[in-house]
């Protein structure tokens, strides 16, 4: 049935889509009247197109821009002032006069030039001038882009405390300086392409030339090919289609981080980049499972003091993950695991709440999130005023009423407060942590153990472009260890080992 | 499924440790016909040199003939039939075993069918997931289960008395004869190295020498902490590993049987979803695709239903993993058959030189 359908389609419905998909070229007309009409007629109903008609010498010309998308100043110093009292050739054909003004009286560094409309109307809706005389079927484009836009600053998800205080914005131009002033090196190679059918942004692939593993590079590039999405707004969009096909895993192989030097220390171990016009991040691939609890911090500190966070990291997402369901099995099922003082303490507490354990857990579990959530969205203001009402309202009467035990309470708390400590894990450990809760209010450790070796094979299971995302850890790398588990001083840091995505083997 | 991966060393070395500490955690005085666990000490001994000599076929014809496939041809179909079976069987031995420990010994508000649904769901997702998902993840269970198991012996070295170490054979050869028959015929892992070993790289004797040693080697722990701690006691216990760890305390923490139960439930786990894995690697080799899917669904369904009613009747259960026939089965799986199939191999090698 499945092949009949498919079969239906191929031959129907492509054919048809086919003729859409393929658009006509169409060349640039040497009447100004043409091109203008072409592009008004495109822009019609759009208030922001501007289209500055005047004379050179006896010729008709024009410039086309988009309003707010170009730097006025600039135009006028470097296009307009320099054309209008140009001295040109007389007597000298349209061509020549256009050859002449392209390289002898605009002083602007970017020119290019188009010889179809569809190029043309790239680069307008990129920002740039397009520059129109009458008789010559080019088009030239001019990037005196200004748009307004927001400075560098402090990259808000990824705070550090020693590290650089920039971060990526908008811009993909400023996100390349970014980069491309921590690696000077001529192997840094940054890559254009074109991705979205209607919104046509404008991406960039970077990597290290001479440490990028060509096999990866060339997949990046066939799956970006592949990308069929008609609007690329933002970075993650990108995501599942960098990631291995059918995954259907919780945990993202593809990283995206908002520092420069995180991404370019990344790119340093032969990893590709990926930005995205009008994303403040950059997307980096292939990431490991281990490289979650790496942070810039880590480098900046002492490797003894690094070390320690680094561990404290580890037993963090295992709280954060386990902690509520492991309560609620033993509280449920094996209370007889805890000492006598403590199990007293317990019975008493779950002995005066109405509801049992794990729906208690899931209870507070539950209002934890939904206050999380109303603090991510609100204004800063409000957002301290949720915090009050959730830990002294909510928190604080609930307990005093008997609704919630203290211990759950305390419980939740200490798994909130883990789960920030890696917070590029955050997604996948709440949802995991509402799962373990009930696993283990319906089935006991037997259940939670069961659930978390199947973690684990999920895990363990994953690739991305042949690496293993839980490699140096399974498979086993020793010359790995110095920064995973530990995080080892720069002198052993600094020695070569066999980078990752260079030994791509199914192990 | 279809694609083949290649397993490091560490990697099978993990794999066939958890299959081994499966059993060893799970010594029973009922299922090995001793009354203690001491003489096993000596059965372990044995058991070690016999699985040396168990495993020297498939280690031969491997080592001669790299690329061979034992499922090829006409004879390959009838040691499809005999594996596939086989590992159904061991599938619906650890699958009836985790039943049998949940009744007996856990908290009777367990689920077990509910369990049983989920771990069975779990193995067939594990299996699934293929062989480097497994070797992978093994190498971390490996790993938890160490430190549990160190954290258990060390919480039982304050428990040992000298005098519950009885001379060996106080009471005869019997107990170690029915020690080394039961050893020998729960070491699933030794068919499975049959079937597994054109899958890992490296030093293949290596891997098998220290495997076996070491594992072991771990089993003559485990037993020594044993009846150094319960000493008489241990005769009147179902699963005795189990019942040590009740006791067994390390400061604040007392009655370890959570970690006993952790450590076992995440062995028996990949143990179930490793052999899960074996029957599908040996279904992978019938070339028709519709009758590979049956025959995959067919065993998966077969290990569901088996699994879950075997440990309703004792008799049955008794019957149907009767320590003879699995032992039996264990030599033709592990020895014999590999053993045919590199006299053929050499017999046709001799043929093709002599034209």
């Amino acid at each position: 049935m499945f092949y009949l359908i498919k079969n239906i389609l191929e031959r129907k419905i492509l054919p048809g889509t086919e003729k859409k998909l393929i658009k006509k070229i169409m060349p640039v007309s040497g009447s100004l009247e043409e091109n203008l009409t072409y592009f008004e007629s495109s822009f019609e109903n759009c208030i922001d197109l501007r289209v500055r008609k005047f004379k050179i010498k006896s010729n008709n010309a024009a410039i086309i821009t988009l309003d707010g998308m170009v730097d006025k100043e600039t135009l006028a110093i470097s296009v307009l002032n320099p054309i209008l009292k140009s001295n040109l050739p007389e007597n000298e054909q349209i061509l020549k006069q256009y050859e002449y003004m392209k390289d002898e009286v605009l002083s602007t560094s970017e020119q290019m030039e188009c010889f179809n409309y569809e190029d043309a109307m790239s680069s307008l809706m990129a920002g740039c001038t397009l520059f129109l005389i009458e008789g010559v079927p080019r088009i030239l484009s001019i990037e005196v882009q200004g748009f307004e836009s927001r400075p560098i600053s402090e990259p808000v998800t990824e705070v550090t405390q020693k590290g650089s205080r920039e971060g990526f914005v908008e811009k993909i131009k400023v996100n390349i300086t970014l980069i491309r002033r921590r690696i000077k090196n001529p192997n840094l190679k940054f890559e254009r392409m074109v991705i979205g059918s209607v919104s046509k942004t404008p991406i960039c692939l970077f990597y290290l030339d001479d440490m990028v593993s060509p096999k990866i590079l060339d997949d990046v590039k066939k799956r970006l090919k592949e990308v069929n999405l008609k609007y690329v707004l933002s970075a993650e969009y990108l995501i599942p289609y960098l990631e291995e096909k059918n995954s259907f895993s919780l945990f993202n192989a593809v990283w995206v981080s908002e520092r420069p030097d995180s991404v370019c220390g990344k790119i340093s171990e032969g990893r590709i980049g990926i930005l995205v016009d009008g994303a403040p991040n950059a997307v980096i691939l292939p990431y490991l499972f281990a490289e979650y609890f790496q942070t810039m911090d880590d480098y900046n500190q002492r490797p003894y003091f690094a070390s320690l966070i680094r561990i404290l990291k580890y037993m963090s997402f295992f709280i954060s993950m386990l902690l509520p369901g492991i309560y609620v099995a033993l509280g449920t099922f094996n209370p007889e695991v805890f000492p006598t003082e403590v199990i007293n303490k317990l019975a008493a507490s779950i002995g005066d709440t109405p509801f049992p354990l794990l729906f208690e857990t899931l209870i507070i579990l539950f209002i934890y999130e939904i206050m999380r959530e109303a603090g991510l969205r609100l204004p800063r203001a409000l957002g301290h005023a949720v915090s009050i009402v959730g830990a002294l309202v909510i928190g604080e009467t609930a307990v005093t009423s008997g609704l919630i035990g203290a211990p759950t309470l305390m419980v939740v708390a200490l798994t909130a407060i883990s789960s920030y400590v890696i917070p590029n894990l955050y997604e996948p450990v709440a949802l995991l942590r509402l799962v373990f809760a009930v696993v283990g209010g319906v089935m006991g450790v037997l259940g939670i153990t069961l659930l978390f070796t199947m973690t684990l094979i999920g895990v363990c299971a994953k690739n991305n472009y042949g690496v293993p995302f839980t490699t140096s850890i399974s498979p086993f790398k020793f010359g790995e260890m110095r920064d995973v588990f530990i995080r080892a001083g720069w002198k052993v840091l600094s020695r070569n080992y066999k980078k990752v995505q260079n030994t791509t083997k199914n192990k | 499924m279809g694609k083949e991966y290649k397993i490091s060393p560490y990697q099978i070395f993990s794999m066939f440790f958890l299959i081994h500490i499966f059993t060893a955690l799970t010594y029973s005085p009922k299922l090995s016909f001793s009354k203690g666990l001491w003489d096993l000490m000596l059965s372990a001994i044995i058991s070690l040199l016999l699985s040396f000599v168990l495993e020297t076929p498939s280690y031969v014809l491997y080592k001669k003939y790299q690329s061979c496939n034992m499922f090829s041809g006409k004879l390959g179909v009838v040691y499809m039939i005999i594996y596939a079976i086989y590992f159904i069987w061991v599938a619906c031995y650890v699958f009836s075993l985790m039943r049998v420990f949940i009744i007996s010994v856990m908290s009777p508000e367990t689920p077990v069918i509910l369990l049983s649904i989920f771990a069975f769901m779990g193995a067939m997702y594990s299996a699934h997931k293929g062989v480097h998902a497994i070797a992978r993840t093994s190498v971390m269970i490996v790993f938890f289960v160490f430190l549990s198991l160190i954290f258990i012996a060390l919480s039982l070295l304050p428990k040992i008395k000298t005098e519950n170490y009885l001379p060996f054979m106080s009471s005869g050869a019997e107990e170690t004869i029915n020690g080394v028959i039961y050893m020998m015929s729960r070491n699933f892992s030794l068919p499975a190295i049959a079937v597994i070993l054109p899958l890992i790289e490296g030093n293949k004797k290596a891997t098998l020498t220290i495997w076996n040693v070491v594992t072991h080697f771990f089993s003559l722990i485990i037993i020594f902490l044993t009846v150094g701690s319960l000493g008489k006691y241990l005769e009147t216990q179902i699963f005795q590993i189990y019942s040590v760890t009740r006791i067994a305390e390390v400061g604040v923490f007392r009655r370890l049987d959570a970690v006993y139960v952790a450590t076992l439930a995440m062995g028996s786990f990949i143990t179930f979803s490793e052999f899960c894995y074996f029957f599908s690697f040996v279904c992978s080799n019938i070339k028709k695709q519709t009758v590979k899917e049956i025959s995959v669904l067919l065993g998966a369904i077969a290990i569901f239903v088996f699994g879950l009613c075997i440990p309703q009747s004792k008799e049955f259960y008794y019957f149907i993993f009767n320590r003879y026939i699995l032992l039996i089965y264990n030599i033709i799986a592990a020895f014999i058959l590999p053993l045919i199939f590199l006299v053929k191999k050499l017999i046709i090698e001799n043929r093709s030189k002599r034209k």
